[in-house]
Order: structure tokens, then C-alpha cells, then sequence
């Protein structure tokens, strides 16, 4: 190719990428606009709750979170007096939302290894397999996120109670998925591989496992949003700090802006933990 | 393809393997049943005897569903014979192993490994050190027309090309037999004959080992085989040589001596028993 | 276990009944706006472009985080308990079916075209008939999966049904109540599960 034609192919490139972005940004602009005027509009219910809030009230939501912040690195505990600054409500976002990012985190890596762990032990034996299918079938059926309660008895307040909740919760979910993944797995790849000469162990290591994969990134992405899930409820029910404690008590004092605001909190990190998860799983199964 | 070898060989009974000594596939009266969920029971394959010589090329033909493919899984050891048995070398066949190399009609390439690592993998799993296994793969590429594609994903490629990775990986192994379930089905001429150049070049480099191959296509057959077979209602009903020199011309497989066996074959195809 | 269940007898299967009836009404409306999306986002590339992003978004979002606003907008009526189980079976039901009504299009599109079917004739006759045996899976997860989030909506703030059960019982520690009523509801799941799979099997009988 000729300078000359490689150049303009180059800024026409550059050209739609500026269109694209001025595309993106109106219609992010478009949307916050639609959003404050549909908020007015709506107004308020006879109890005063505002029916949708809108670009500035979230704002004004945020600085609540200057309230969960137990004080220190410059903004005061609001609750012995201290006032509520935007320093005060960043510490607090972060701080809250490290709270429940961790939990989440912790919960969901180890329903991550026990779910498909035992999910592949078990099924490395066919009959294992057959008898655990039912079962595993009918747990999947119980309402896992109305167990908390359950798991409030046996473990109290505990933050140990938490993680094993939502580890629970994912494990359940991922072992069903990897006893069906490896059910699924098409029996001509596994006589090939026994034709050219290749051990049980080696058919299971090198065959049966990555032949689940897609499946088992599905149920991954799946489990993630239902960790967050999780986590929020615990945190509901009853954590001193974490986003879904900000959450409940926005709810109870019928709070508009601070539950967005919260909720957003929540979106964000669970919406972009997700995507992360997604591009590395992608990755790893970008033969398929 | 360029032909590897320039000195067209003997029909059957190349020199791998002694002349006198075991079979390299003994198949002795053997039957299979199969019983239906309402309880009837389909003979697949009904008392069929067939030894097939070291370095022979067989190619079994017959009406679909007659069988052909259950004799392949009985030889390959992916199912039991109901009556008889079915030696390899002397040896008995209870269940898959590389001596018995198998292309399937399905692509069972392995998704998630390259194309090396797939012609790798039984070498790999038999334990061969490492620089062994990259010169026997390298080799193969070479023979397959494909250096330039070690390091893809079989998802990158057309179904020829897995098609020929699929061979060579079997190939690999130096399989005593080399059993093939109508490997080519659906390749338009052209790149049939690309394949079956492909199949003999790595025969021949291989040492001419037994090779039992399902196909529908009388004329495949005349190009490929030293032997045709005809498996009819799960019977042995044809069993003629072919005594053609290789490599065999499109003028060969026409000529009065492919004519006459075709003429054979199809008769014993539409023939009512 | 026995002894708490028989004691309040009434009160639990009226409580059950509600949770019950919620989740079939959840998933019957979910079902029917994931279809609509679906089948729109798979049919009019326009509607693709508008909705695909806040779809592919949603998708990521845990259900739960809903739950606040539906209790803000509808205090503690039907909607608030039963809208994560419409939310949830409607996004994932819409993927579905987006995802078969495309692969039906590539696969007979065609054909309908050739035979001089309208794009909305084939849209009924064609894709939606195709779609059906895909969703049926999805719909079944998503209903197993309905049931925990309409308890624990029960549970976070409702006045009745099983999750409100639950928290009384859990209250009270009454474990084995707790794990009776999760035990009912589980059961019923199980039944609910097996339902939609004999009316799936007998809807796809034409199938391959």
C-alpha cells in the first residue's frame, strides 16, 4: 500500500473512532438529561419518597456515605459529631464497598474451589456421577439465597458465617454445573483418546476437563452477579459495615437518593468485577 | 502434494511384516447383537471371518447400517463381540489402545489443544521424551502440508485440514492398525484426491501398516485399497483383491480390471439375497 | 419438625400458597417479556441497537441490588416481593431466545423467504416455534433460581409467604421450622421443575 492510501485509511480509522466517541457521549448525556427530567416530572409520593431520583439527587445521596466512615485520615464520625464532607463520603464508599468487595471475593473463590472441586471428584467416576445427579439436581432446586437465615443461627454474627454463605451459595450452583458439564462431555472424545493410548488420568486431566470449560465459564458468569447477591443480603440482615447496610438503612428511613446512590455503588463494582471475570474466562476459552 | 515415493509399489503384501506369523487383524466368527428397548434383537454383524495381513489396505464397503461400522468399533475394542473373537497380532482386543489408531467420521479433534499438541497427544501420552515428540510432529506436518499451522487452533481451520491433522495425529502413534470410519465423507473431488494422496504419503512413510477403512465410495476404494470387502446384512458377501500397481492413475481405476470389480461390487450390492 | 408443621398448619400452607403463586405469576410474566425482548432485539436490528447494551449490562447486575427500589416504588404490595423473579426470568429468558430465534433465521430464513413468507409471518411461524425448545432449559433455571430470590425478598422485607416464615421461625430460633419450611418450598420446586418439563417435552414432540 502507498503512503498516501495508507494514510487516509489510517484517519479515516481515526475519524469514525471520534464519531464513535461523540456517538457514546451524547447518548450518555441524552440519557442523564432524560433521567433528571423524567425524575421532576414524577415528582414525589404523598409520603414525600421521590419516585425516581435523579442525576442530583444521587449526588446528594453520596454524601451519606460520609456517615459510614468510622473516622480517621481527615474526616471525622459523623455520628459523635463530625460533619459530613466529599472527602468524608469517598472514604466512605470505599470503605463500605471494600467490605462487601472482600466478602464477595473471599466467598466466591471459595465456592468457586469447593463447587467445582468436588463437582470433579465426584465425577470422576460414572456411577459417583448417576448418584449424585439427583441430589445435586433437587439442591440446586431449594431457595439457596432464603437459607441465610439458616446460616444466621448456626453461625451468629460472625464474619466466618458470611463467606461460608456465600460459598455455599456458589458452590451448590457450580457443583450442579460441573456434574452436568462432565455428563455432557461427548463420548467420541473420549474413545479417541483411549484409542491412542492415553491413561483414565490423563483422559480426565487433559480431555474431560478442558471439554467443560465453556460450560463451566457460563455457570461462572452466572454465580458471579448471584455472589454480590448474596453478600447484600447478608449485609441486610446484619453487618456493621458494607454496602447493603447502607442500603437497609436508606431503605427504613425511605431515603431515595442514598439508595441509589448506594445501589449504584453496588452496580458498579459488581457490574465491572463481572467484566473482568468475563475477558480473562474469554481468554481461556478463546478456542471454542 | 508431490508423491513421495517414485517406484510404484506391489499390491498386496508389502515387505513391513513377516509373511508367515500372526495376522495383523484376525477377526474369527464373530457376531454381534443388539437389544432394543422393546425388546427385539437387531444382529449387527452375523458370524464374519476376515484376516487382514500386515501392510494390507482394506477398504470395507456396504449398504448403510449392514454393519460396517460396528466391525470397525468391535476391531478398535469400543464394543464387545457378542460371539467370537478378534485378535491383533495375536493379541486379544478388549478395549481401546494405540495399537489400534482410529479416524472417526465426526471431527474429535481436541478443541482446546493446538494443532501440534493434538499430533502430540498420544505420543505424549505413551511417554515419548520431548524432542522425539517435536521431530515425529514436525515430520508429519511436513508430510500434511501444514508447518505453517503447528501453533493453530482447530477452529481456525477447514474441515480438510482438520480432517488431515486428525490422520496424522493417528499416524503419530505407529498404530499396528489403522482403522478409518468413512473419513472422507462430503469432500468434493478435488480435495478427495488431495486427502487419499495425503493418506498414502503417510501410509507408505509409516511402513505400510494394516489398514481397515469404512467407505461408501466404490471408486475411493480402487484408488486406495489392496482389498475390497463387502459387508452385507452384517455379512461378509464380497472379498476380492485389488491388483493394481500404486500409485494408481485416474486411467487405472478406470480400466478393465477396476471395471470388472465394480461391476462385482455393485451386482453384490443390489443383489436379493 | 413434624409438631411445628401440623401446629400452625393453616398458617404455613396460606403463607407457602402465596410464595407459590407468586413465583408461577413471576416466571408466566417474566417468561412473556423476555420473549418480547427477545424476540424484538433478534427481529428489528433497531431495537437490537437501543436495548443491547442496558440488556448486556443487566446481565451482570445481582438481582438483589433491585430489590431496594422495588421496595420504595411498591412498598410491600405483590409487585416488590415478586418483581426479581419477573427481572431475572425475563433477562435471562430474553437471552434465550434471542440467541435461538437468530440461529433460526440463519438456518431457515432462506427457505421462508424463498416460499414468500413476510418477515412477520416468519417471525410467528417460523422463529418463535424454534425458539421453544432452547428456552425450555433456561426457563427451568431461571425458575429454580426464582425461587430463592422470592424468598429472600420474602424474607428481607415481606409481611407474608415462605421467606416470612422463615424469619420468624429464624427469630424464634426455630431451626427445624427454618429448615422445614426451606425443605417445603424445595419440594414444590422439585414438582414445579418436573411440571415444566413434561410440558416442554410434550411442546417440542416435533423436535429431532
Amino acid at each position: 500500500m502507498s503512503d498516501v492510501r495508507q494514510r487516509s485509511v489510517a484517519s479515516r480509522g481515526r475519524a469514525t473512532a471520534r464519531r464513535r466517541v461523540a456517538r457514546v457521549s451524547a447518548s450518555i448525556v441524552g440519557t442523564l438529561l432524560g433521567w433528571e427530567v423524567l425524575s421532576r416530572l414524577l415528582g414525589a409520593s404523598k409520603a414525600g419518597v421521590q419516585y425516581i431520583p435523579g442525576p442530583d439527587d444521587v449526588f446528594r445521596g453520596f454524601l451519606a456515605f460520609a456517615g459510614y466512615w468510622p473516622g480517621g485520615l481527615g474526616a471525622e464520625q459523623t455520628r459523635t459529631g463530625g460533619e459530613k464532607t466529599a472527602w468524608g463520603a469517598i472514604l466512605g464508599i470505599v470503605y463500605n464497598g471494600g467490605f462487601s468487595l472482600v466478602r464477595v471475593l473471599i466467598g466466591f473463590a471459595a465456592g468457586v474451589i469447593v463447587g467445582i472441586g468436588l463437582g470433579l471428584i465426584v465425577s470422576w467416576s460414572g456411577t459417583a456421577r448417576s448418584m449424585f445427579l439427583v441430589p445435586a439436581n433437587f439442591a440446586r432446586m431449594m431457595p439457596l439465597l432464603a437459607m441465610l437465615p439458616l446460616f444466621g443461627l448456626w453461625f451468629g454474627r460472625r464474619e466466618v458465617g458470611s463467606y461460608i454463605f456465600v460459598a455455599f451459595a456458589v458452590a451448590v450452583l457450580l457443583f450442579v454445573v460441573t456434574i452436568n458439564a462432565v455428563e455432557g462431555v461427548s463420548r467420541y472424545y473420549l474413545d479417541y483418546a483411549a484409542s491412542l493410548g492415553a491413561s483414565r488420568f490423563r483422559i480426565y486431566r487433559s480431555v474431560v476437563i478442558p471439554a467443560t470449560l465453556p460450560e463451566l465459564k457460563a455457570g461462572l458468569l452466572l454465580s458471579a452477579p448471584f455472589a454480590w447477591s448474596a453478600v447484600i443480603a447478608v449485609e441486610i440482615i446484619g453487618k456493621e459495615y458494607g454496602l447493603g447496610r447502607v442500603l437497609n438503612f436508606a431503605l427504613m428511613y425511605a431515603a431515595t437518593d442514598i439508595v441509589a446512590a448506594s445501589g449504584l455503588v453496588v452496580v458498579v463494582l459488581a457490574v465491572s468485577s463481572f467484566f473482568l471475570m468475563k475477558r480473562w474466562l474469554d481468554r481461556a476459552t478463546r478456542w471454542a | 502434494m508431490e508423491a513421495n515415493s517414485t517406484t510404484p509399489l506391489p499390491g498386496p503384501g508389502a515387505p513391513s511384516g513377516a509373511a508367515s506369523g500372526p495376522f495383523a487383524v484376525d477377526v474369527k466368527h464373530v457376531s454381534k447383537e443388539f437389544r432394543l428397548e422393546s425388546g427385539t434383537v437387531v444382529h449387527g454383524i452375523r458370524d464374519v471371518s476376515l484376516q487382514i495381513k500386515s501392510g494390507e489396505f482394506v477398504c470395507v464397503i456396504g449398504p448403510s447400517g449392514h454393519g460396517k461400522s460396528t466391525l470397525l468399533n468391535m476391531i478398535a475394542g469400543f464394543l464387545p463381540p457378542s460371539a467370537g473373537t478378534i485378535e491383533v497380532f495375536g493379541r486379544p482386543v478388549e478395549r481401546p489402545g494405540p495399537d489400534r489408531g482410529v479416524v472417526f467420521q465426526r471431527d474429535t479433534l481436541f478443541l482446546w489443544k493446538t494443532v501440534e499438541e493434538n499430533i502430540a497427544f498420544g505420543l505424549k501420552a505413551r511417554g515419548v521424551p520431548a524432542d522425539e515428540r517435536k521431530r515425529i510432529v514436525q515430520e508429519l506436518l511436513k508430510t500434511i502440508g501444514l508447518e505453517d499451522f503447528a501453533r493453530a487452533w482447530p477452529k481456525q481451520l477447514s474441515g480438510g485440514m482438520r480432517r488431515r491433522v486428525a490422520i496424522a495425529a493417528v499416524f503419530a502413534n505407529k498404530p499396528d492398525v489403522l482403522l478409518m470410519d468413512e473419513p472422507f465423507v462430503g469432500l468434493d473431488y478435488f480435495r478427495l484426491s488431495q486427502m487419499h494422496d495425503v493418506l498414502l504419503d503417510l501410509w507408505q512413510e509409516s511402513g505400510n501398516r494394516a489398514v481397515f477403512m469404512v467407505t461408501h465410495d466404490v471408486d475411493e476404494a480402487l484408488t486406495l485399497a489392496d482389498r475390497i470387502v463387502l459387508i452385507k446384512k452384517g455379512r461378509l458377501a464380497l472379498d476380492v483383491p485389488v491388483d493394481l500397481p500404486r500409485p494408481r492413475s485416474t486411467e487405472m481405476i478406470t480400466g478393465p480390471h477396476a471395471n470388472d470389480i465394480r461391476r462385482r461390487v455393485l451386482e453384490a450390492f443390489t443383489q436379493n439375497d | 419438625m413434624l409438631a411445628y408443621n401440623s401446629f400452625g398448619s393453616g398458617g404455613i400452607w396460606s403463607n407457602l400458597l402465596y410464595t407459590i403463586q407468586n413465583v408461577y405469576l413471576g416466571v408466566a410474566l417474566g417468561l412473556v417479556a423476555g420473549y418480547m425482548l427477545g424476540l424484538g432485539m433478534a427481529r428489528a436490528p433497531r431495537f437490537r441497537r437501543f436495548a443491547l447494551t442496558p440488556v448486556v449490562i443487566l446481565g451482570a447486575v445481582p438481582v438483589l441490588a433491585l430489590q431496594p427500589f422495588l421496595s420504595l416504588w411498591f412498598g410491600t404490595s405483590r409487585l416488590a416481593t415478586n418483581g426479581l423473579v419477573i427481572f431475572y426470568t425475563a433477562l435471562t429468558v430474553a437471552g434465550a431466545v434471542r440467541f435461538a430465534a437468530e440461529a433460526a433465521e440463519a438456518r431457515y430464513g432462506d427457505y421462508a423467504a424463498s416460499l414468500g413468507m413476510s418477515s412477520t409471518r416468519v417471525t410467528w411461524s417460523v422463529v418463535l416455534p424454534a425458539t421453544v425448545p432452547p428456552t425450555l432449559g433456561v426457563l427451568r433455571a431461571a425458575t429454580a433460581l426464582g425461587w430463592g430470590f422470592q424468598c429472600i425478598a420474602e424474607v428481607l422485607g415481606g409481611r407474608v409467604g415462605a421467606g416470612r416464615l422463615v424469619r420468624t421461625f429464624a427469630d424464634g430460633t426455630l431451626t427445624a421450622g427454618v429448615i422445614g419450611v426451606l425443605v417445603c418450598v424445595g419440594v414444590v420446586a422439585v414438582i414445579t421443575d418436573a411440571i415444566i418439563a413434561m410440558i416442554g417435552r410434550w411442546a417440542v414432540r416435533w423436535n429431532e
